[in-house]
C-alpha cells in the first residue's frame, strides 16, 4: 500500500506512452475524390501513403465516412494481399470497459474524503452486473459501497473496442516499404441537387437563369481538399424518382439534345473545379449554368377533368415556357432540383413569384414550370344543359329465350335500343382584370373515361386541338379588363 | 509549470478556412418580403399564431464590405435563423461567388469531445473538501457517445465516474466549429475594394394576413371598407428600418429542403458509466440522465388586431357616448403588381421586430353600396337527400367595382362587420372570410348563422329509379346502377321571423341525368339555376319543383 499525494507534477512522470500521440492529429485521409450521386449515395476514393511491412499486418483506416457501407469497400494497391476486412463498431465505452475487465486486475485509488489523501489497491474485478464486484487481497467489496470517490484505472483498453467505428485490413506484405493504398467504398449521408435562380423579365419575355448545385454532407466525417464530382442520376433504387410527385407542368417534350458535359454512362458529370473541402454538416453550392436573355413565355392553364360545374371563379395557374435547348433556349441539360422564379418589382428589386421542382431535363426539352395561381385571371363553368340524345343506329342490347312450355319451340325475343348519348352543353367563362390580354390554355380532360366511353364533339366556339383521346385544349386569348367564352357541346355516352 | 493562462487563449482561437475571414458587417438597407401561409383558410384565419408561422419571406440585405485582395471568405451574420440557405443568392461581389457554405458543426460540450478526440488535454479534480485544484495530461479516449474514456499517466479512467469533482480543459476549439450555424461565400478579390454586396434569401416563420373592418353608417347600404395588414415574424431577428413589402396571391412552394443545420445541436454528452449498483441500492441502479426540458408554458400570442380593435370601439362607446370620428390613416400600403400577384408596399422605412407582429393599413374604400341576402350556408344537392335544412345563413354582397365603390384586388383575409347605432359602433359579426378577389368580381361575406330565417326541403312524393340500359366499361350492355338521386316532387319552404322582408337567393343544384320541372317560381339563369325572392316580414315563400329522371 503506497500513498501518493497528487500533485501539479504528477502529470509530468516521464517515459509514458503519452508522449507518442500526435499534437494536433491531421486527418488521416490521403488524395480523396468524391462522386456525389443524387440520391443521397456518393463513392469516395481515399489514396493514402501506407508503410508496409514484410508479412502480415493490421491496418487501420481512421477518418473514413461514419457512414461507410463496409460491403462496398475495395482495397487497391501493389505489393501486397488482403487477408481480411473488418469493420469494427463495439463503441469504446465506460460500461464496456469495465464489462471486459471483469476477471482483470485494476487499480483502485481511495481519496480521503477529510485529507484529501489517496490510498491505491490492486482490485480484480469478479463481476460487473448491476454493480462491480472486486476483489482487493482477500476481501470482497462492491464498488464505491460506502458512497465515497473510488477511481478506477485500467492498464489497457481491450483491442477491438473504438472511439469511432474503424475499418481494419489486415494485409500480406510481400515486400516492406511505403507505397499509395487505394480504398473505395460507398457512402450514404451525401447527396446534391440543383438550384435554379430564374429571373423573369415581364417586358421581354426572357429569363436569365442561373443554376447552382447544392452538396450536403451528413456522413459525420469531413473530407479535405477532395476532387468532387456530382453525377446527374441515381445508379440504384430511387423510389422517389419512380413515384415521386410530378409538378403541374414539368418537361412537356423530351429533348433529343447532348449538352457539352462530361458524361458517365448515360449520366452528365459536373465536377467542382479545383480541389475543396466538404466538411461535415456543411451545405456547400457551385455555380455550373449562367443562361441570360432566354426567350420564356408566361400563359395561363387550366385543367379541368370530366364537366365540372364551377359556380365560384377559380384562379387559372400561371405558366413560364422555355427550353433547354442549345437554339433559343438555355442550351444545357438540367440536373433535378428547385426553379425559383423571381421577377423585378417597379423599383427594380427582385422579388420571388413561385418555385417548383423539376426532373433530371435533358437539352433540347420543352419544359412548362407553373409558379402559381393568378389573381387575375380566373374562369366558371357552367352546364347550359344536359339532356339524353338517342342517335345512331338500333343495337341489339338483350335477348331474351321464352319457353312457354308443352310442345311449343321457345320463343326468342331481341331487345332493341338506339345508343343513348348523353348532350352536354358547357359554357367556359374566362376573365382578365390585367390590363394585358392573358393567353390561356384551357384542358378538358376526361373524354374518354369511364363513364363516358365515347365522347363525340358536335359544336365548338372555338378551334380546340385533341391532344388525345380524352384530351382537349382550346388556346383562348382574353382582352384586358375583358372575358372570352366558350362554349362547347359534347355528346357522350 | 502552471497551465492555466495557456488555457484562456482558446477563447481566441477561430475556426481557420482557407484564404481570409471578413465577417459581414451591419446590413445596410433591408428588404422584407412577405409572403401568406396559403393553405390558411376560413376556418383557421384570424389570428396569427407567433410560434407556428407557415409563411415565408424574401429578404434582401444591401452591405458596404471592405474586402482585402486574395482569396476571401466572407461571412454573413445576422441573418435570420429561418433561412433556408439553398436560395441565397449573393451579388455585388467583383470576383463573383467562387463557392457558397452553409456550415452548421456548432460549438457545444459534445462538439468540444469529438473534435478533440485522440488529443491531448488536461483533467482539472477539485478536492470537494479543501478546494484544492490539480490538473492533470490526459489524452481523449473515448466519447461523447457511451461516456468518456482519458487517458493518464497511471492509465485509462471513465470521467465522472469515480465521485470525484471532474472535468476536462481543452487547449482549444476544434477546427470548423462556430457559435450559430454560418453562410459565407468564397470570393477571390483582385484589389482591396469597398463592394455594395447584396444578399437576397428566403427565410421561414414569417407570415401575413389581411384583416378586414367592415363598419356600416346608420341603417344605410353603404358600407365603409378597410383592412390591416399583420405582418408577423417569429423569428430572432429584428430588421431595423426595413422596406417592408407583403404579396398576395397563390405562390407555388415545394417542400422545404432539409437545412444541415435542422438537427445541428452539436450532439448530446452522455457521461455514462458502469453499472453503480451498491448494496443499498440493488438491483435498481439506473443511469442518471437529465430530466427531459419541461416544454414551454404556451404564453398569449400578441393581440390581434380585428379582436382588440373590436373591444377597444366598444370600450371607448361606453365610457363616453360621444360621437368620436375614427382616426385616420396616416399611413397605407401601396398595391402594384407582380407578374400574377399583388404586392404591397409599405412607403415608409419600418421595423420588423423579432418574435413580434405589427399592423399597417393595407386599403381603404369608403361607401360601398352593398346587399344582404339569406341562403343555407352549405349548398348540397336538392335531389340528394342531404339539403342542408334549418337556420339560414345571411350574406353580404359587394361588387368589386369602381362604379360600385371598390375596383382594387382584395386579398383574402377574415372580415368584422360593424353597424353604427346611433353614436355606439356594434359588432354584427366576426366571422366573415373573404378570398382573393380580383377586380370585377362579386364578394359574398358570410355574416353566420341567422335564427330568424330557416329553409326547409320536403318530398312530398317519392318516385322510384327505373334503371336504363347502358354499356359498361368493356363496351357491354348491362343495367345501370341506380344513382343516389331521390325523384319525386318537392316543396322548399322558407319561413322569415323578421319584422321586415328578407331577399333570399339559393342556387338550386341537381344531379346529372334528371331535369327539373313543373317549377313554381321562373328560377333565374345563373350557373346553377336560382330562386331569388323577397319572404314578406313575419311571412314565407315556397317553391315547388318536381326532380324527373331524364
Amino acid at each position: 500500500m503506497k500513498l501518493v499525494a497528487l500533485t501539479f507534477f504528477s502529470a509530468i512522470v516521464p517515459g509514458i506512452a503519452l508522449a507518442q500521440t500526435p499534437p494536433e492529429p491531421a486527418s488521416a485521409q490521403g488524395d480523396v475524390a468524391i462522386t456525389v450521386y443524387n440520391n443521397n449515395l456518393a463513392m469516395v476514393q481515399d489514396v493514402r501513403q501506407i508503410n508496409l511491412p514484410l508479412g502480415r499486418s493490421r491496418q487501420e483506416f481512421p477518418d473514413v465516412s461514419a457512414q461507410i457501407r463496409p460491403a462496398t469497400v475495395t482495397i487497391g494497391g501493389e505489393g501486397f494481399g488482403i487477408v481480411e476486412q473488418n469493420f469494427d463498431f463495439d463503441l469504446l465505452s465506460p460500461d464496456k470497459l469495465m464489462s471486459k475487465a471483469v476477471g482483470q486486475v485494476v487499480t483502485i485509488v481511495r481519496t480521503n474524503p477529510a485529507t484529501g489523501a489517496e490510498t491505491r489497491e490492486q482490485a480484480k474485478v469478479l463481476a460487473a452486473n448491476g454493480g462491480i464486484v472486486l476483489q482487493i487481497g482477500s476481501r470482497i467489496e462492491v464498488l464505491r459501497d460506502d458512497g465515497l470517490p473510488v477511481r478506477v484505472v485500467f492498464d489497457r483498453v481491450p483491442q477491438n473496442l473504438r472511439a469511432r467505428p474503424t475499418l481494419s485490413v489486415t494485409l500480406q506484405g510481400q515486400r516492406a516499404g511505403p507505397r499509395p493504398v487505394s480504398l473505395s467504398y460507398l457512402t450514404p449521408g451525401m447527396g446534391w441537387t440543383a438550384d435554379y435562380v430564374a429571373l423573369f423579365d415581364e417586358k421581354r419575355d426572357t429569363i436569365d437563369v442561373q443554376g447552382w448545385v447544392t452538396l450536403t454532407n451528413t456522413t459525420g466525417t469531413t473530407f479535405t481538399n477532395a476532387q468532387t464530382w456530382l453525377v446527374a442520376g441515381s445508379p440504384s433504387r430511387d423510389s422517389y424518382q419512380r413515384y415521386g410527385y410530378r409538378a403541374p407542368g414539368s418537361v412537356v417534350l423530351a429533348g433529343t439534345e447532348t449538352a457539352l458535359r462530361e458524361r458517365l454512362g448515360d449520366f452528365y458529370v459536373y465536377p467542382i473545379d479545383g480541389r475543396t473541402t466538404v466538411a461535415n454538416d456543411q451545405q456547400k453550392q457551385v455555380s455550373f449554368l449562367d443562361a441570360a436573355n432566354v426567350p420564356a413565355t408566361r400563359h395561363y392553364q387550366y385543367f379541368m377533368n370530366g364537366f365540372q360545374v364551377i359556380d365560384y371563379p377559380v384562379s387559372m395557374a400561371t405558366i413560364l415556357k422555355f427550353t433547354t435547348s442549345a437554339q433559343g433556349g438555355l442550351g444545357d441539360a438540367l440536373p433535378a432540383g428547385t426553379m425559383r422564379f423571381y421577377i423585378r418589382d417597379v423599383r427594380g428589386q427582385p422579388q420571388f413569384i413561385g418555385e417548383n421542382s423539376i426532373n433530371h431535363t435533358p437539352m433540347g426539352s420543352q419544359l412548362e414550370i407553373r409558379t402559381g395561381a393568378a389573381f387575375d385571371v380566373r374562369m366558371t363553368a357552367k352546364i347550359e344543359k344536359q339532356e339524353k340524345v338517342e342517335e345512331g343506329e338500333w343495337e341489339d342490347v338483350a335477348k331474351y329465350r321464352i319457353n312457354s312450355g308443352g310442345s311449343a319451340p321457345p320463343q326468342t325475343t331481341i331487345v332493341q335500343q338506339k345508343p343513348l348519348f348523353w348532350r352536354t352543353d358547357m359554357r367556359y367563362t374566362f376573365t382578365n382584370a390585367r390590363p394585358e390580354k392573358a393567353t390561356i390554355e384551357f384542358i378538358q380532360a376526361g373524354l374518354s373515361r369511364h363513364p363516358w366511353l365515347d365522347t363525340r364533339l358536335k359544336e365548338e366556339s372555338e378551334k380546340g386541338q385533341q391532344i388525345d383521346a380524352d384530351r382537349r385544349v382550346w388556346k383562348i386569348t382574353v382582352p384586358p379588363n375583358g372575358k372570352t367564352e366558350l362554349t362547347v357541346t359534347y355528346y357522350t355516352r | 509549470m502552471r497551465l492555466i493562462p495557456a488555457l484562456l487563449a482558446f477563447a481566441l482561437a477561430l475556426p481557420a478556412n482557407a484564404g481570409q475571414n471578413v465577417v459581414s458587417g451591419e446590413a445596410g438597407q433591408i428588404s422584407v418580403t412577405v409572403y401568406r401561409d396559403t393553405n390558411r383558410s376560413a376556418g383557421d384565419e384570424g389570428e396569427l399564431d407567433l410560434e407556428d408561422l407557415r409563411g415565408y419571406a424574401v429578404i434582401t440585405e444591401t452591405r458596404q464590405i471592405a474586402l482585402p485582395a486574395g482569396d476571401v471568405t466572407l461571412r454573413f451574420e445576422g441573418v435570420a435563423n429561418g433561412i433556408i440557405p439553398a436560395t441565397a443568392i449573393v451579388s455585388g461581389l467583383p470576383g463573383g461567388v467562387i463557392q457558397k457554405n452553409r456550415d452548421a458543426r456548432l460549438l457545444s460540450p459534445a462538439a468540444l469531445v469529438d473534435g478533440s478526440l485522440g488529443r491531448r488535454l488536461h483533467l482539472k479534480r477539485t478536492d470537494r473538501k479543501t478546494g484544492k485544484v490539480t490538473h492533470q495530461d490526459a489524452q481523449l479516449v473515448a466519447g461523447p457517445e457511451g461516456g468518456i474514456i482519458v487517458r493518464t499517466a497511471q492509465g485509462y479512467e471513465a470521467l465522472g465516474c469515480a465521485g470525484l469533482s471532474e472535468g476536462l480543459i481543452y487547449d482549444g476549439v476544434p477546427k470548423g466549429l462556430t457559435a450559430r450555424p454560418t453562410l459565407s461565400v468564397d470570393t477571390h478579390v483582385g484589389q482591396p475594394v469597398i463592394a455594395t454586396v447584396q444578399l437576397t434569401y428566403l427565410a421561414e416563420n414569417f407570415d401575413w394576413a389581411a384583416n378586414y373592418v367592415l363598419r356600416v353608417h346608420d341603417d344605410t347600404d353603404k358600407v365603409d371598407v378597410f383592412a390591416w395588414m399583420t405582418v408577423a415574424n417569429g423569428n430572432g431577428e429584428s430588421f431595423a428600418d426595413a422596406q417592408l413589402q407583403a404579396v398576395a396571391g397563390k405562390v407555388d412552394r415545394e417542400a422545404t429542403p432539409e437545412d444541415v443545420a435542422d438537427n445541428a445541436t452539436g450532439g448530446a454528452v452522455s457521461l455514462e458509466c458502469w453499472p453503480m449498483d451498491i448494496t443499498s441500492t440493488h438491483p435498481r441502479w439506473e443511469l442518471k440522465r437529465p430530466a427531459p426540458p419541461q416544454p414551454a408554458t404556451p404564453t398569449e400570442s400578441y393581440g390581434y388586431s380585428g379582436d382588440s380593435e373590436i373591444i377597444v370601439t366598444a370600450q371607448r362607446r361606453s365610457e363616453s357616448v360621444q360621437d368620436v370620428p375614427l382616426a385616420i390613416i396616416a399611413l397605407a400600403a401601396e398595391q402594384v403588381n407582380l407578374g400574377d400577384l399583388k404586392l404591397y408596399r409599405i412607403p415608409e422605412p419600418v421595423t420588423v421586430a423579432a418574435n413580434a407582429q405589427k399592423q399597417i393599413a393595407l386599403l381603404q374604400k369608403d361607401a360601398a353600396p352593398f346587399t344582404v341576402f339569406y341562403r343555407p350556408e352549405e349548398l348540397n344537392y336538392v335531389d340528394s337527400g342531404y339539403f342542408d335544412d334549418g337556420p339560414a345563413h345571411r350574406y353580404l354582397r359587394l361588387e368589386n367595382k369602381k362604379e360600385m365603390g371598390l375596383g382594387i384586388p382584395l386579398p383574402m383575409g377574415n372580415v368584422a362587420l360593424f353597424a353604427k347605432r346611433g353614436n355606439q359602433w356594434m359588432l354584427i359579426s366576426e366571422e366573415g372570410w373573404l378570398d382573393d378577389t380580383p377586380v370585377g368580381e362579386k364578394v359574398e361575406i358570410d355574416l353566420g348563422e341567422s335564427a330568424q330565417v330557416e329553409f326547409e326541403l320536403e318530398r312530398v312524393k317519392d318516385v322510384d329509379w327505373k334503371p336504363r340500359m347502358v354499356r359498361n366499361e368493356d363496351g357491354e350492355w348491362e343495367n345501370e346502377d341506380e344513382p343516389d338521386i331521390e325523384l319525386g316532387d318537392y316543396v322548399l319552404a322558407v319561413t322569415n321571423a323578421n319584422p321586415y322582408p328578407v331577399d333570399i337567393e339559393l342556387p338550386i343544384q341537381y344531379h346529372r341525368g334528371v331535369r327539373l320541372t313543373r317549377v313554381s317560381t321562373k328560377l333565374v339563369s345563373e350557373i346553377w339555376p336560382t330562386w331569388k325572392t323577397a319572404v314578406p316580414a313575419n311571412g314565407k315563400a315556397e317553391l315547388r319543383f318536381t326532380v324527373k329522371q331524364d
